[in-house]
């Protein structure tokens, strides 16, 4: 196969290997141990080979020519041919510190050491370990300063990422992601069609609080072509990307060929792995459908878990019975009671998921060129039935020295994606509410050996529904994955295309350009009789975008004198992005299961195009003096279509500074081997969303009021138009450009040869007129307004320390590595007379994410259990007085704590964490290598509604203790008219204000208690807010790497075999679904869980083969 | 430093130009693409800032459809929904509206209808009525006008002071948190949004835009527009009737002025489309079982006075939507109040004739000249709601007389005005407004009073939204 390959190759590119005299040697290490597989090649020609595992050559050479000779960890070197054989070549290691080189902004490679700011690289070893397929997923942890969040385990979920804290407070907070010099789109492209169960119609646009599990576009990179990933995490890094990247920015690299080598490679990688739910909501099987005790059947459409103990119920065993195959449930005296009626397991509904990623890459090269082809194949199917991710990519590059000064590269890319998603969250058709909310005595899956393929076990033949609540409520889970299918689309292509041209030695020109093109192609559909749409829905959605980005920069690079050397980059930046989306709306479907939109009975139509363009000017400037002392200046002037001509170009600054110590003589030691202290301070500037200086008029009108479907034009036979609704921005024509200023300062330390090294980084940053979507009341007649007004600081620490505690000399190396960071931010101001903003949630008087001025950003808020103080949520809680009700009915309140939610609204929660950390593990010994990754995170308050609703319909484990008696623990009182917190005299009737004296009164964990203050849903949120911290294993994994020569001497190979696991251990005192799913998907509303999609752990093995 | 780093770079290039035309031919072209897309012209950024997607004008046919369709789907949703809940025509079984019921409120259950009646109905009304006025088309200014003085009237007789007149100026540079109006200050508003919307319909300027079937209401006919304002001062009059006369007088003479025919009755007529349906059809569609009918207050009454109303108000098979066998899955109200298309009254003749018969007790105590408003009513209601002849002889027989003591009959003919008006808002305020029918508290605490103002309203305009319970400050006419 390789002979074949090797053949070919040599036929294309007419490579030719002259015979010459042979010449031997061997390749060795300080301590003069070989050093196996070293690359020789003979300077300026196409001769080269690879040195065995013992580190012996033999190559074909004259005297004179001069041999090179590298080897990965060592610094290259050169050998002169002297015509004589067998001599020693001795290597030394290379001094990574020293001559590490990253790629910054624009693409610009420098050395680490000259850099005033903090960056971080995260290899291709790390990224490909797991094989979830999703790169943006595989980050997590593996970098100081860096945020990641899992929409769910759904195959095809998105990922938030964050780097640093928020500088936008209703924008993209999202890093920006940069592909060999190309921004990439990350969009999010999800609809939420208004659902039954939304509560708030909200302030602003997306809130998502249902829908499906939202993608972002950044997953469809093929982490198998990634070679590495540098994290520009601050200001500083990203100046002279400008606007797009002030939340920070990804550099991704990918994999090339390497010219020179004379050779073809070949690599294959697969792996296989299962998938299991991670962590669920625990369920009580105790008691049945019912209320008060009694039980009550499917077909009372009864929706609660307070019926009657299921060990004193009976199945009647009629097979007639058409809710369940074992008969109706009857009591167990009587006549027809035959076999006691044993609790159904909810959770039996989750399959094994599987996941296959299959990957083949060719690349070659000769002296002047080198190209490289992949192609991949990934396939997923998740722990929910039906649910599945298929990603096909396809990708080449090039590149090519074409003369001694002119140099072109480039790359394409395609990806083809298809993904069946599942409906989640808030909406009757959410699959985790009606999943978890089915009672106990009811079986989903009507007794069927596969429901998931058998409409039996979620229709009746009369085509209605079969659903623990009748034939409505709640989409039986079932049907949700066959007859609510969400499934999306993608054909993407991106790509690059570079020239480079050294004009003279010291200047250069290069010119890039870089295109990103997609469609993805949505299609929602709601079948006849889905609770959501009885009559059946059809959304078809095609987004589409194109953007283009062009950068030209000329080069200066020049020794000024003997310690002093300079650089100076000035260039140009045009960028555009088109996006064009469709919406297809088919109403009322004629036939039951033919999602077609031609079975549609009534239609509406939308279009959106946008067309956003900028362009920059920049410059960057670097002196070098004696490779001790860095300082740098950037400028970059941009301008943007989206702001009012008068404000549309606005400059910012960043300068750096970096010195490294150790190069001065008295800093010199065994100990410190490497010191830098660097600071720097930058300005970005920030344009505003398109179309946002003018208010227009919306057709077709349409309204909702949060809990039906609302009005959409046409009605009776009338158009409409109108000029606001609940959620339309008011446009603003004086926007300026938004503004961070950002400082950091830090130091890297290497000790021992850097066996020890440390990297510590301190941020400042500020946030000034920043645009946001001000909510405004909708007495002004709408609900928001955009404007300059927020303002948000930053501050942080990130460390991270590698250590490499074993490195003997007989190949045992463990490397111990960890990454810890911490990040206060703090809304400074939103707008005049505007104190909060929601981010995402419920809103209305319901639990949501907010940004409230004086507060970090994204906390917690709602309404809440009244406390003896109504404002302190640590003080006793409130036990009711009141015997009786106004009606002079017994109160059943009484001596419990006060249910709906009655207490003020106020800050409950901060979704913030306190700090998050990982630990990487890597202990290597000849061709073994055992690997683990645990992350850390402490703090961060959740929203944990999931349980909250559970416990309200009697489903949760906790409600299990029903009928256990209990003194509630609080002081005794009541609200009055005025909502004051006052208590009885002791005539009982005199009302006295502040709370009175501890409870006493005996009580019971009753279905009251639970469906009033014991719960969030109809009690107040304060009681169902967690602590989301956990300890996770986030990875652990076993390979071996074969011999290098098992083919026989002459074809050195790399093949690897891993098993792995992704996040086989969770340590959390959360309760709910997976602490790190998101119900509001990839976007600033975070630390919300209502009914989210699962997540999930993962077991596999990975194979990987390079020839 | 605008310009300047642009006009640097050209001279440069001009100048490599000349210098080395021919080295650097393939470069220039580069550079000549990437500068002549970015040359001098603002328009190339600032031109493509306007969405294509959207128009910035509007036509007074197109808003006068949207207010409408707006208020009788606010009006026959939220409004309806939760007056209903407190002065029990409905029951709330399950979910928000179950604790609603018992009196289990906070701020945030009115975010929806005081958002939707304030930007989707008003704010959209208020751009008709500037459009109109602007272009002279005078009866578009009088018809949004009177819908402009039904909308406050809603707003105010639920939450009493209410902002308008600093109202509707957030995308015009304005205020974007106004002040609240003081309420009874904002009825003599209402009365002149009534006056000068009456002045334009009696001068409609013949040969420029008027209103057809875009006006789903009354189809352009600016005389029964002029009838609604005379209904809605009425509504207006007789709420402060209670002591005094004076308002008595008025109501009356308003009243007499009005509605002649259930014919006349303004009410707003739904499509046929899942998206144009009714808004308790919707509900019960979307929210099956939230709220029941057949376990309410109205049901019991209904039933001890063997009114043949019962089975169009109610349908105990399919109550709320929740239980019913399959075939009927929607709705849960019956078809003259719950069907897709069913209508949402606004003011109806039936009241008129009650607010004449409680006009004509207060005033002059003539039990009998009532009693006639009071069959009147009856028979107007019965009719309009299909029932037979026969039967509402006999009940006319059975409950057709007055008491002959003026508070007795006030009670006696509130009750049946309750009933007539059946998920109209206004039965919440005849309630508050006449004690009558008696109804007992579902809840802790006292039946509400008045709502509590909005969440939103609270975290946005902080420094002018009042303090407010479900109880205080009562409404200026709640005595």
């Amino acid at each position: 196969m390789n002979k074949i390959i090797l053949l070919l190759f040599a036929l294309i590119t007419g490579l030719t290997v002259t015979a010459q005299s042979p010449i031997t040697g061997v390749v060795v290490d300080d301590n003069n141990n070989p050093v196996p597989y070293a690359s020789v090649s003979i300077k300026n020609s196409k001769v080269g080979t690879r040195a065995d595992e013992n580190g012996n050559f033999t190559i074909a050479a004259t005297t004179g020519e001069t041999l090179v000779i590298s080897a990965v960890n060592f610094a290259p070197q050169e050998v002169q041919v002297t015509g004589a054989s067998g001599f020693t070549v001795h290597l030394k290691i290379a001094d990574q510190t020293l001559n590490e080189v990253v790629v910054t902004a624009l693409g610009i490679k420098r050395e680490k050491r000259s850099l005033g700011y903090a960056t971080q690289t995260v290899g291709s070893d790390e990224l490909s370990k797991s094989g979830t397929g999703n790169m943006l997923s595989e980050l997590n942890g593996k970098a100081s300063g860096l945020t990641v969040i899992n929409s769910s385990g759904d195959p095809g979920a998105g990922t938030y990422i964050r780097l640093r804290g928020v500088t936008s407070v209703t924008g993209d907070n999202q890093p920006l992601i940069v592909v060999d010099g190309i921004p990439l789109d990350n969009s999010i492209n999800t609809y939420e069609p208004d659902n039954g169960i939304g509560f708030a119609a909200g302030t602003a646009g997306g809130l998502s609080i249902g829908g499906s599990v939202a993608t972002n576009r950044g997953m469809d990179i093929n982490p198998n072509d990634v070679e590495s990933v540098t994290l520009l995490k601050g200001p500083a890094a990203t100046a002279l990307y400008g606007i797009k990247a002030a939340s920070g920015a990804l550099i991704i690299t990918t994999k090339k060929g390497n010219a020179g080598q004379h050779a073809l490679h070949v690599n294959v990688s697969s792996s296989a792995a299962f998938d299991k739910v991670s962590q669920l909501p625990a369920l009580q099987t105790t008691y049945a459908q019912g209320n008060n005790g009694v039980y009550q059947g499917p077909e009372t459409g009864q929706p609660f878990s307070w019926g009657a103990a299921i060990d004193t119920l009976y199945r009647d065993g009629d097979a007639t019975y058409p809710w369940d195959k074992n008969g109706a449930i009857v009591g167990k005296s009587d006549p027809s009671a035959k076999t006691p009626v044993i609790p159904y397991d909810t959770y039996d509904f989750f399959v094994t998921g599987m996941s296959f990623d299959n990957n083949v890459a060719l690349s070659g090269s000769n002296e002047k060129s080198s190209f490289r082809m992949s192609l991949g194949n990934l396939y997923q199917t998740g722990v929910i039935p039906k649910s599945k991710y298929v990603k096909n990519s396809f990708s080449i590059s090039g590149q090519s020295q074409l003369t001694n000064k002119l140099n072109a590269s480039g790359s394409i890319n395609y990806i083809n994606s298809f993904n069946n998603k599942i409906l989640q969250g808030s909406q009757t058709s959410g699959l985790m509410l009606g999943l978890t909310r089915t009672t106990p005595t009811f079986d989903n899956s009507n007794g069927l050996s596969d429901p998931a393929d058998n409409p039996a076990s979620y229709l009746f033949p009369d085509g209605n529904q079969r659903t623990y609540r009748g034939i409505g409520g709640y989409d039986n889970p079932y049907f949700i994955v066959n007859r609510d299918p969400y499934t999306s689309g993608l054909d993407r292509v991106y790509g690059v295309g570079q020239v480079n041209y050294q004009v003279l030695d010291w200047l250069s020109l290069s010119y890039r350009l870089g295109g990103d093109v997609y469609a993805q192609d949505d299609k929602i559909a709601y079948d006849i009789n889905s609770t959501n749409f009885p009559a059946g829905n059809i959304y078809l959605i095609t987004y589409g975008s194109k953007q283009f980005n062009s950068d030209f920069t000329v080069n200066l690079n020049k020794q000024l004198s003997d310690n002093l050397s300079g650089s100076l980059i000035v260039g140009h930046n045009y960028f555009t992005n088109i996006s064009n989306t469709h919406f297809t709306n088919g109403n009322g479907l004629v036939l039951p299961n033919f999602l077609d939109v031609s079975n549609a009975t009534a239609f509406s139509a939308t279009e959106a195009k946008t067309v956003k363009r900028t362009m920059a000017f920049y410059a960057d400037a670097e002196l070098n003096y004696k490779k001790m002392l860095y300082f740098s200046i950037t400028g970059r002037e941009e301008e943007s279509s989206t702001l009012p001509p008068e404000n549309n170009t606005f400059f910012y600054p960043s300068a750096s500074v970096g010195w490294v110590f150790t190069q001065l003589p008295i800093f010199q030691n065994d100990i410190l081997s490497y010191g830098k202290v660097r600071a720097s301070f930058a300005q970005v500037g920030k344009d505003a969303p398109v179309y946002s200086l003018t208010t227009p008029f919306i057709s077709p009108a349409t309204f909702s009021d949060g809990y039906t479907v609302g009005i959409t034009f046409p009605v009776g036979g009338n158009a409409g138009s109108q000029i606001s609704s609940t959620t339309t921005v008011v446009g603003n024509p004086n926007l300026k450009p938004e503004n961070t200023y950002s400082y950091e300062g830090g130091f890297d330390l290497g000790f021992f040869k850097d066996r020890i090294s440390l990297n510590a980084t301190g941020y400042y940053s500020k946030s000034k007129d920043v645009i946001i979507v001000s909510s405004v009341p909708y007495s002004s007649g709408f609900a928001a307004i955009l404007v300059n007004a927020a303002e948000i600081t930053n501050k942080g620490i990130e460390l991270t320390l590698n250590t490499t505690p074993i490195k003997t000399s007989y190949g045992l190396r463990w490397d111990l590595n960890f990454n810890w960071s911490t990040n206060k931010n703090k809304v400074v101001q939103l707008a005049p007379g505007l104190n909060q903003i929601r981010l995402g949630g419920f809103g209305g008087g319901e639990a949501e994410v907010d940004a409230i001025a004086g507060q970090p950003y994204g906390v917690l808020y709602g309404t809440t259990t009244p406390h003896s103080n109504l404002f302190d949520l640590n003080s006793p809680l409130l036990i009711d007085d009141q015997p009786t009700d106004a009606a002079g009915d017994p109160n059943p309140e009484y001596g419990q704590p006060i249910g709906g939610g009655v207490g003020p609204a106020q800050i409950i929660g901060n979704t913030n964490p306190d700090w998050l950390g990982s630990v990487i593990s890597n202990l290597t010994y000849k061709g073994f290598s055992f690997a683990f990754q645990i992350d850390v995170r402490e703090g961060g308050d959740i929203y944990n509604g999931t349980v909250g609703a559970l416990v309200a319909r009697g489903l949760s484990a906790k409600t299990a203790n029903r009928g256990t008696p209990t003194v509630f623990q609080g002081l005794l009182g009541h609200l009055n008219a005025d909502g004051e917190v006052v208590h009885y005299d002791k005539d009982g009737v005199t009302e006295l204000p502040g709370p009175g004296t501890a409870n006493t009164i005996q009580s019971v964990y009753d279905e009251n208690y639970w469906q009033g203050a014991g719960n969030s849903v109809f009690g107040g949120q304060d009681v169902d807010i967690q602590d989301g911290s956990f300890v996770r294993v986030r990875q652990m994994s076993l390979s071996y790497q074969f011999p290098h020569n098992i083919f026989g001497r002459n074809h050195s190979n790399n093949i690897m075999l891993t098993i792995f696991a992704n996040n086989p251990f969770l340590w959390t005192n959360y309760n709910g679904v997976d602490p790190e799913t998101s119900l509001g998907g990839p976007a600033n509303g975070q630390g919300l869980d209502f009914f989210n999609n699962p997540g999930t752990k993962s077991y596999g093995i990975r194979l990987n083969l390079g020839l | 430093m605008k310009y300047g780093i642009k006009r640097i770079t050209c001279d440069l290039i001009k100048k490599l130009k000349r210098e080395h035309m021919k080295q650097y031919k393939f470069l220039l072209i580069a550079i000549a693409i990437c500068l002549s897309v970015a040359s001098c012209k603002k328009d190339f950024f600032t031109g493509v800032n306007i969405n294509p997607n959207a128009s910035t004008t509007s036509t007074p046919d197109l808003l006068l459809a949207t207010v409408q369709a707006a208020l009788g789907y606010t009006q026959g949703g939220d409004f309806s929904r939760y007056s209903s809940l407190l002065d029990q025509q409905v029951f709330g079984y399950q979910n928000q509206t179950q604790v609603f019921y018992k009196y289990q409120i906070n701020a945030g259950n009115f975010d929806n209808q005081w958002g939707d009646i304030y930007t989707s109905v008003m704010e959209n009304n208020y751009t008709l009525i500037q459009l109109a006025d602007e272009k002279g088309y005078n009866e578009y200014s009088g018809i949004s006008r009177l819908l402009m003085a039904y909308s406050l009237q809603l707003l105010v007789d639920n939450w009493g002071d209410v902002p308008y007149s600093q109202a509707f100026q957030a995308n015009k540079g304005g205020v974007i948190t106004p002040s609240f109006d003081d309420d009874a200050a904002l009825y003599d508003t209402i009365m002149s949004l009534i006056n000068i919307g009456t002045t334009f319909l009696n001068n409609p300027d013949a040969g420029v835009l008027t209103p057809g079937s875009d006006d789903v209401i009354y189809n352009g006919d600016a005389g029964k527009w002029i009838k609604f304002g005379h209904a809605l001062k009425a509504r207006l009059y007789i709420h402060q009737s209670k002591d005094d006369a004076a308002m008595a007088t008025n109501a009356l003479a308003e009243a007499n002025m009005a509605f002649t025919s259930s014919a006349d009755n303004a009410q707003y007529a739904f499509g046929n489309d899942q998206t144009s349906a009714n808004p308790w059809y919707q509900f019960g569609r979307d929210r099956q079982a939230y709220i029941t009918f057949s376990n309410s207050t109205i049901a019991d009454m209904l039933t001890n006075l063997d009114d043949p109303r019962y089975p169009v108000f109610i349908d105990p098979d399919n109550d709320g939507g929740a239980l019913s066998p399959s075939g009927t899955y929607f709705g849960g109200l019956p078809d003259y109040y719950g069907a897709v298309n069913a209508p949402v009254e606004l003011i109806t003749y039936d009241e008129i004739l009650f607010l004449k018969a409680e006009a004509t007790l207060r005033l002059s105590g003539d039990i009998e000249a009532a009693q006639a408003f009071y069959q009147d009513e009856i028979q107007a209601d019965m009719r309009k709601l299909g029932i037979s002849g026969a039967d509402i002889d006999t009940y006319i027989a059975a409950n057709g007389t007055l008491p002959g003591n003026v508070t007795d009959a006030i009670a006696k003919v509130s009750l049946q005005e309750y009933i007539a008006l059946y998920l109209n808002p206004e039965a919440f305020t005849l309630w508050r407004r006449t004690g009558s029918p008696n109804l007992t508290p579902t809840g802790t605490g006292n039946i509400p009073r008045r709502y509590i103002y909005p969440q939103t309203e609270y975290s946005y305009n902080p420094s002018n939204t009042p303090q407010s319970t479900l109880y205080t400050p009562k409404i200026f006419w709640d005595k």
